[in-house]
């Protein structure tokens, strides 16, 4: 009778799985504005069209290279943070520190753009300090060269901090007999983090970088507020979202296949990975 | 109060295809109002089998029943925990730690639903009776541990329950406390008429509350017996050390034109058995055996003693040193070293001996076990003379200083 | 006595922090004075640079953003009490069976978790409003439910695996059958558990932009991070009304996340790494 707990959970846990069955079906037909009420069968047809869309791949290309540099440097800022922080005498300091790092993710990825365009805007923002410095300026949003580049920056701003407590809480479960033998040989600050915590930390490693990656996977909201459906910025969910709002039900319904397929790559291995740390109780 | 009866219960754990017989084939029956025990080495198999007779678990093969009704049989659990009316009390007392003691108590009887007066008037009833009055109001993280386990006590007897099933509910307890548990908890079972089983793998557990004892080794029924005959009239080493302490040393059976047989132990002991005092199957002439020794029934003299020699109840086992003496409560354990012997004995003094003191080992005869080489009992314990246990008023001891 | 040279050390590891904590702490800064600055001093100083306090933007940007916090209330604490308390149910199915469907059903949940919502853009659309929900409190919960209840089951199942078995074998042995062993000793002794769940989803429902937009038509039914779309800052835009409007739309999660930031912080630790950290 136990199992009647479970079921209204499998029943909404269903219409997810149902809502990609569909996407599937949907991706195989040829249902747009053109043929709202009669959606024809297409077979890859629609498939190809996308996958030959130089918008989308654009969207597809910029995705990857924004989940990589982000990745990249929120694992390396991650780890910065989570020693510097680690190696801290005093235990308010540390957990002041760990809740600073961490509160952009309690912002909403609008209000990040909103606050990060005008951080931005080339004369009232950053910009006017880097003047005053007589630095050189950075162009930011306004400029399609660095408009990319300046909404890497703000998703790296928003996740290093949650990044850095996972490899914080993994260190923390390194010995500390270990660490103050390492201590009283004499051991420099950056041997005991390069030869004792990060070995420790595979586990950090590997979550920051899941949960980041399916992050930047999904992002829509600090794009599209900042920049709109811009050619320069888009990514995989804006394309998704454009075919939408434009009325290509299929293009749309192939796009998420395709994240479905890259996002499930990451989450199956990852699940099977999990259940034994996640239920590990006695 | 209820009668307990296993037939032929086995439990198989299969994990990653791999099969784990956890019990073998255990039947026995505990009699209404019985305090029955269960104690074995840890990974024996003896909180499995406590878990099937609560319901926790059921057995992969045979049957439980409750006086007539069958409880659970061949895999299936007929009657589940919540209605086989058990009082439990776990290792670790797994209080509720969110509810005060006097909820702790009340829980049972709120499954019940019985009526609050009802429920008030049996918690002040039990928690009188167990010394808890004044920690009702506090949760269990608040109190002392002696405090926590009655109430867990408590809360296993606060439904009146038929069977209460004790799992090592001593062993998180100070030694210092243990036995006024031990004592509540007899005084209560007898009262309350309850029958009780209790798993424990230390032997002052047993001893102190289990009139009859189960041993079991790797899931089997090693001996079911009275308790004091686990310990004096073992059936292998197994038991005998599961139940208490005991030194075991290499011997070398010989016989003679008669049958009857000589030990030696290490270079010169020369041990006589007369052939009835082994059992039929006992191995022949010319074999390994093992010799065990309580540790009470050994005694210790100055080399140049020799108060004990022709005795006919003391018989000489070995000269040799002495390793290391320990004491716990109020008794010196000496672990000693005989020339021509690979294994230390030890033995129970009542005083310290210095390390490295050269001493003479007696043994009483009739306390030796004799064991075949795979460690089963060669003795024919019926042929021997009762006159076992207990510390003796003969014990002598030599002086330190020599 | 302490040397020099480890003072030195000392004081550059501090630095550092103190410039990383500075850097992050910039959005926060601007937030929060732009967005108490005149229209005066918008037009005179850069955004870096503070000037007098007014509070005109931020009253105006409150008023108008109003009817959008109450919708996001609403709708987030709906759907991160249904999401917790389902989810518990659901983890103590977990917990009480260890068996091949058991598990299966676990590692299908777990999926669900981390599926990206967006994939399902068209088909919740056309059920939605195939259904009439379209545009609708019940729309926007329901739908919310589907992608956060098995994030909410997962991280319960976490925090109930923690309990002891022997608690919750002692309670059947009490003679509890399931829904009194689960309501009156699972779920409350995982009740910090549910705190962090709760906050975790409240605090995602309301930062969700995606579902909102795509599923809302009526300025009424905006959510708060909706309504920062007309604060995005093109030509003509103030930057003081921008800044308010985030921090008007941030307050309550960044309050929720200065109060109870351990329980936000311990959930996802949970969901990374499991219940021990």
């Amino acid at each position: 009778m136990t199992f009647l707990f479970v079921v209204p959970t499998l029943f909404f846990a269903g219409f997810l799985l149902y809502f990609i069955v569909w996407n599937l079906y949907y991706s195989f037909l040829d249902y747009s504005i053109i043929h709202a009420h009669n959606p024809q069968f297409a077979g890859f047809g629609t498939y190809s069209s996308v996958l030959g869309d130089p918008l989308f791949v654009t969207a597809f290309g910029r995705t990857i290279l924004w989940v990589a540099v982000c990745l990249a440097a929120t694992n390396a800022l991650g780890i910065l943070i989570a020693s510097l922080i680690f190696f801290l005498d005093n235990g308010k300091l540390k957990s002041i520190y760990n809740s600073l790092f961490l509160y952009p993710i309690s912002i909403s990825l609008a209000a990040s753009a909103v606050i990060w365009t005008w951080l931005y805007n080339p004369q009232e923002g950053i910009n006017s300090v880097l003047t005053a410095l007589h630095l050189p300026a950075f162009s930011g949003l306004s400029s399609p060269s660095t408009a990319e580049l300046s909404l890497i920056i703000v998703s790296i701003w928003i996740y290093s901090g949650l990044s850095a407590i996972f490899y914080y809480s993994s260190f923390q479960g390194v010995s500390t007999q270990v660490i103050e033998s390492a201590r009283a040989d004499a051991a420099k600050a950056h041997t005991i983090v390069f030869k004792i915590l990060l070995p420790e930390a595979k586990n950090a490693f590997i979550v920051a970088t899941v949960t980041i990656f399916l992050f930047v996977l999904r992002m829509f909201s600090l794009p599209y507020v900042a920049t709109g459906l811009d050619p320069f910025t888009m990514t995989l969910s804006e394309q998704m979202f454009n075919y939408f709002t434009t009325e290509f039900f299929s293009k749309a319904s192939v796009v998420s296949i395709v994240v479905v397929i890259i996002a499930a790559a990451v989450i199956v291995p990852y699940a099977l990975f999990g259940v034994k740390r996640w239920i590990s109780g006695d | 109060m209820v009668k307990i009866v296993l037939e032929n219960v086995t439990k198989i754990f299969t994990k990653k295809k791999q099969e784990n017989k956890v019990l073998d084939d255990i039947t026995f029956e505990v009699a209404d109002g019985n305090f029955f025990g269960i104690i074995g080495q840890s990974g024996a198999g003896k909180t499995t089998l406590l878990r099937i007779i609560a319901g926790l678990e059921g057995p992969t093969h045979g049957r439980v029943k409750f006086d007539n009704t069958v409880v659970a049989e061949e895999g299936k659990i007929m009657v589940p925990i919540e209605e086989r009316n058990i009082g439990m009390v776990f290792q670790t007392w797994a209080l509720y730690p969110h509810l005060t003691s006097y909820e702790n108590i009340a829980f049972p009887l709120r499954a019940k639903k019985m009526d609050e007066n009802e429920i008030e008037s049996t918690v002040l009833h039990l928690a009188k009776m167990l010394g808890i009055e004044e920690v009702l109001g506090r949760k269990p993280g608040r109190i002392s541990g002696g405090q926590q386990q009655r109430v867990a006590v408590a809360r296993a007897l606060s439904k009146n329950p038929s069977l209460l099933l004790l799992d090592e509910p001593f062993s998180n307890l100070d030694a210092t406390i243990k036995d006024n548990a031990r004592s509540l908890i007899r005084t209560v079972q007898k009262e309350m008429l309850i029958t009780a089983i209790i798993v424990s793998h230390d032997p002052a557990d047993i001893f102190s509350l289990a009139s009859d004892t189960l041993a079991i080794t790797d899931g089997r029924n090693a001996q079911m017996d009275r308790t004091a005959n686990l310990y004096h009239k073992p059936n292998n080493i197994t038991v005998a050390r599961s139940i208490g302490e005991m030194s075991v040393v290499q011997g070398f059976l010989t016989r003679d034109s008669r049958n009857d047989v000589e030990v030696k132990l290490g270079g010169s002991c020369k041990l006589g058995f007369r052939r009835d005092e082994l059992i039929a199957t006992a191995p022949g002439n010319n074999s390994d055996i093992r010799v065990g020794f309580r540790p009470e029934s050994l005694e210790l003299l100055d080399e140049k003693d020799i108060s004990l020699k022709g005795s006919n109840d003391w018989a000489l086992i070995g000269n040799g040193v002495v390793k290391i003496c320990s004491y716990s409560a109020g008794i010196f354990r000496v672990l000693i070293r005989l020339e021509g012997l690979e294994d230390d004995i030890a033995v129970s003094s009542d005083v310290s001996i210095d390390t490295d003191s050269r001493i003479s080992l007696y043994a009483k005869r009739h306390d030796l076990k004799l064991f075949d080489s795979r460690g089963n009992s060669i003795l024919d314990y019926s042929t021997r003379t009762e006159k076992q246990g207990g510390p003796n008023n003969e014990r002598r001891w030599i002086s330190a200083s020599t | 006595m302490i040397k020099p040279l480890k003072l030195a050390k000392k004081a550059i590891h501090h630095a550092i922090l103190i410039v990383l904590a500075a850097l992050w702490l910039i959005p926060v800064y601007a937030m929060l004075i732009d967005g108490m600055k005149s229209a005066g001093g918008v037009l005179t100083t850069p955004i870096l640079q503070p000037t007098g306090l007014s509070f005109t933007s931020l009253i105006e940007v409150s008023t108008a953003l109003e009817l959008p916090i109450v919708n996001s209330l609403i709708i987030s604490v709906t759907t991160a009490a249904v999401s917790t308390l389902v989810g518990a149910l659901a983890a103590f199915y977990f917990y009480k069976g260890r068996s091949w469907t058991n598990n299966s059903v676990f590692v299908i949940i777990a999926i669900a978790t981390f599926i990206p919502y967006q994939i399902t853009l068209v088909p919740v659309t056309e059920i939605l409003s195939t259904l009439g929900l379209f545009n609708t409190y019940p729309g926007l919960i329901f739908t919310f439910v589907i992608f956060h209840l098995p994030g909410g089951a997962l991280l319960m199942t976490i925090f109930m695996s923690n309990l002891p078995k022997s608690i919750i074998e002692s309670a059947r042995a009490d003679g509890a059958g399931d829904w009194a062993v689960f309501s009156r000793v699972a779920f409350p002794l995982t009740l910090a558990g549910a705190v962090s769940t709760f906050i975790l989803t409240f605090v995602e429902v309301w930062n969700n932009f995606f579902i909102p937009l795509v599923l809302t038509s009526t300025p009424n039914m905006y959510t708060a991070s909706i309504s920062l779309l007309s604060y995005t800052g093109g030509y003509g835009t103030l930057y003081n009304d921008s800044f308010a409007a985030a921090l008007v739309a941030s307050l309550i999660p960044l309050l929720v996340f200065v109060i109870l930031g351990r329980y936000f912080m311990r959930g996802f630790l949970a969901l990374g790494s499991g219940s021990k950290g």
